[in-house]
């Protein structure tokens, strides 16, 4: 059944229901403009009379239409359309088999407010073990904005593919006619809120972000410490959330280790679908160097590929820049590229990811060696004043030097991960005013191979 | 600066302007007053940045010069005062001296320079009406404005002066109220506003029983003028929609009601509600109304009330809230409410030119 059908056969039935002054006025001067994937799209004259129309009349007319059209459950829509404008014409002769396809005209255009990458889509990204489960979330968010998990929250390490996905998922979105979406970082959310309070246009702000279908927000853990702006982000995140809309965030870290962030945030992030980026493993990694390369002129051989993957581990980007710094090497100096000369051309990546292969054993011998206590000690129940500081340094630089969670340490320790907090918060809180400390603990962060003055310690 | 003044004229001022207030903490001078004493006549004037309102009190005055005061702390301290002259002191330092018979008061100011500049009365649109018509209007219309802040517009209340008459209307998406009166103006003076309100109720405050008041109409903004009182108060931007749209051409049936009974009817009734319920049922029946409140969680309440109607039975459900509004800020002894059936709107008129259509709300 065509638009113009079914409205047609619709306002025969609220003929019978309303009089017919009320009918003339309000829905005599609909007009039917599309019917596409099961939603009826109706043209107003402004968006005052969608909103009477929204207030007053919705349950009727969706009774009526239920009535004429009883087998399949039509959604309605409203677009604004002014009168002078000529009708476009309805949207019968199209086949409804191709329903996101993105049309000029008749429809609300999909808009987006922020700036988002267009090449960052589903399709360009490399689905490894690491990744698959956040992968599949976005996936089916995008497919079911606001239904399938809300608020969908995802972490992970820097150049996992954070921003890749969430972006994705707007990109996707944004192909369904008439749906919006905003994309925006925390740090330009807390620009946006300043100058709002500036220019005394804090409701502009509010009405921009509480009437998107999908929002975005990436690298939340940015709002840590700025209660103000958490407040304002808290109730967005509430009138998003009950009118049903969309809402993914992006952190480097799980939401409740985010120090400074509010526990009611806390809980309504958790509230949805929390899911990590890991470090890609290395099959993911050979997959994605195969995939980066795909259209490079001169791509690397299995070897040297193999060679980049095994080597550079801690994340996407490096490995990406690696590869670039390959493939431009052969293609500048038009040589062969050995294997020798790619370990020389990569050799300060390489030395950095080595450096980041320290494991808490590591780390646990050398606080134990320099400050004459046993390993088994660091992981006993015991607590004297001679332990318990040189666990804390230990729980402190496990925390600074590797990348593990606070939990992953905790078990090293046999201890919960609340404690490890507390002792890396102490360490911090001591190094500041006792330079002992510090100078011991640099001494064990230089043992252990680490430049302590480029970790701030 | 140094002044006596009544008491009685003092308070009577201090009370008129403070309402209008900063809000914000963090400007504390807007929670004071400016208090200016020049030309035998003592001038006091608060701010809230959208709404400033100035007074001005008949005084002897011995030292002319102008300071803010914290304008709360004023007003109960001379509420509480005993004898009938209060004189006041202000030094250089912004620290006023009262002396009241036998009390002694000393407060700490804020210097006048700091105090925003509050735009003065001018302008050549020029409206002249008597204080208690625009009073009536204003109660009439701004119950049914719109709380939410994301239509902006319809927060406001609708002034249009337009064919020898003003217009004011207000409406929230489910109701819409719109009172007229007639003035006298310039056929070139012709306008269209929206008043925040905020700004009404501050009106409602000031406006007494007799008078004048004078509109200065800017192209941002307003002048009120009542006597030695002003208030000038910023408009909200934007077009106000079409509402003639929403006013039904014309009903089917008509009912008579005496509206002190069908207000305490149904405020009676009103004692079933509850979040989840907030819809009465109202059956027109011959010379008959019965209201119905059922409740699931609650119980259920019955009222009757005497109307004069012969057509045919009617049964609406309304939000009895949205009827009783209108109800309380009308004088008319008896109202009459004209619809056609139970989807279409329902209007609220009585012998003065007031008009309130109401949506019913669709139960399933």
């Amino acid at each position: 059944m065509d638009a113009t059908r079914l409205w047609s056969r619709t306002c025969d039935q609220l003929k019978t229901v309303l009089n017919e002054d009320t009918f003339s006025r309000w829905i005599d001067i609909l007009k039917p403009v599309s019917l596409e994937a099961d939603v009826l799209t109706l043209a107003v004259e402004n968006d005052f009379h969608q909103m009477w129309i929204m207030d007053n009349y919705l349950p009727l007319i969706k009774q009526a239409i239920k009535q004429a059209e009883p087998e399949t459950s039509v959604q309605l829509n409203f677009c604004i359309q002014t009168s002078e404008l000529p009708l476009p014409p309805p949207a019968a002769a199209v086949p409804t088999s191709r329903p996101r396809k993105p049309r000029v005209g008749a429809f609300k255009k999909s808009s987006a407010i922020g700036t988002m990458n267009p090449t960052f889509t589903f399709d360009d990204f490399v689905i490894g073990p690491s990744n698959s489960f956040a992968h599949a979330a976005a996936l089916a968010v995008a497919q079911a904005p606001g239904r399938a998990y809300n608020p969908l929250f995802i972490y992970g390490q820097t150049g996992l593919g954070k921003t890749h996905l969430i972006q994705a998922v707007g990109n996707r979105v944004l192909e369904t006619p008439g749906m919006t979406v905003a994309y925006i970082s925390s740090e330009s959310l807390l620009n946006e809120y300043v100058d709002a309070l500036q220019n005394r246009s804090i409701v502009d702000f509010r009405t921009k972000y509480r009437h998107v279908d999908v929002m975005l927000i990436d690298d939340i853990h940015f709002l840590a410490g700025k209660e103000r702006l958490q407040e304002e982000f808290f109730h967005t995140f509430n009138a998003l959330f009950e009118s049903r809309k969309q809402i993914i965030m992006t952190s480097d870290r799980p939401a409740s280790e985010i120090a400074g962030l509010e526990k009611r945030l806390v809980s309504r992030f958790e509230w949805g679908l929390v899911t990590e980026l890991e470090c890609p493993d290395f099959e993911t990694r050979l997959a994605i160097l195969r995939y980066k390369q795909a259209h490079a002129k001169k791509p690397l051989s299995d070897e040297l590929q193999t060679f980049i993957a095994q080597n550079v581990q801690s994340n996407v980007r490096s490995l990406e820049g690696a590869m670039l710094r390959a493939i431009s090497y052969s293609s500048l100096t038009s040589e062969p590229l050995t294997l020798d000369s790619l370990r020389y051309l990569l050799r300060d990546l390489l030395d950095k990811e080595r450096q980041a292969d320290i494991t808490f054993d590591d780390i646990q011998k050398a606080v134990a060696e320099f400050f004459d206590v046993r390993v088994t000690d660091l992981s006993s129940k015991r607590r004297p004043r001679s332990v318990a500081m040189p666990r804390q340094i230990a729980m402190y630089l496990c925390r600074r030097l590797t990348r593990a969670s606070l939990p992953e340490i905790a078990d090293s320790f046999g201890k919960t991960h609340g404690t490890v907090l507390h002792a890396c918060r102490a360490i911090h809180g001591r190094m500041s005013v006792d330079d002992t400390l510090r100078q011991n603990i640099r001494t064990v962060v230089r043992k252990l191979g680490h430049d302590p003055v480029s970790l701030q310690i | 600066m140094r002044f006596t003044i009544s008491r009685s004229k003092f308070l009577d001022a201090l009370q008129k302007i403070q309402n209008v207030v900063g809000a914000r903490s963090t400007l504390q001078i807007l929670s004071n007053a400016m208090f200016k004493a020049e030309g035998g006549r003592l001038q006091l004037t608060t701010t809230d940045l959208d709404i400033s309102v100035r007074c001005s009190v008949e005084t002897e005055i011995a030292e002319e010069g102008s300071t803010t005061l914290p304008i709360r702390r004023m007003v109960g301290i001379v509420r509480e005062l005993s004898e009938q002259t209060i004189e006041i002191e202000i030094g250089d330092d912004d620290i006023a001296t009262m002396q009241c018979g036998s009390s002694f008061f000393k407060i700490i100011g804020l210097p006048e320079r700091d105090f925003p500049p509050v735009p003065i009365a001018e302008g050549t649109c020029c409206y002249r009406m008597e204080v208690a018509t625009l009073r009536d209007m204003l109660r009439k219309t701004s119950y049914a404005v719109s709380t939410d802040e994301t239509r902006r517009i319809l927060t406001g209340i609708m002034m249009g002066f337009k064919d020898g008459k003003l217009t004011m209307v207000a409406t929230d998406g489910r109701r819409l109220a719109l009172a007229e009166h007639e003035v006298e103006f310039a056929p070139e003076a012709e306008t269209e506003f929206v008043l925040p309100s905020k700004t009404a109720a501050e009106l409602l405050h000031l406006l007494g029983d007799e008078g004048d008041v004078r509109i200065f109409v800017q192209k941002s903004q307003a002048v009120f003028e009542v006597g030695d009182t002003t208030l000038c108060t910023k408009l909200i931007d934007g077009t106000y929609p079409n509402y003639r749209q929403v006013i039904p051409g014309g009903c089917d049936e008509r009912v008579g009601i005496v509206r002190e009974e069908l207000l305490t009817a149904l405020r009676r009734v009103s004692l079933m509600k509850s979040e989840k319920s907030v819809s009465a049922r109202l059956t027109f029946g011959d010379n008959r109304l019965s209201i119905i409140w059922q409740n699931v969680e609650v119980g259920e309440a019955r009222e009757t009330v005497p109307i004069k109607y012969s057509g045919k039975e009617i049964s609406v459900t309304f939000n009895p809230d949205y009827i009783m509004d209108p109800l309380r800020n009308l004088a008319a002894d008896e109202i009459y409410i004209e619809m056609s059936n139970s989807h279409s709107p329902a209007i609220i008129k009585c012998d003065e030119p007031f008009l309130y259509v109401l949506m019913p709300l669709q139960v399933n």
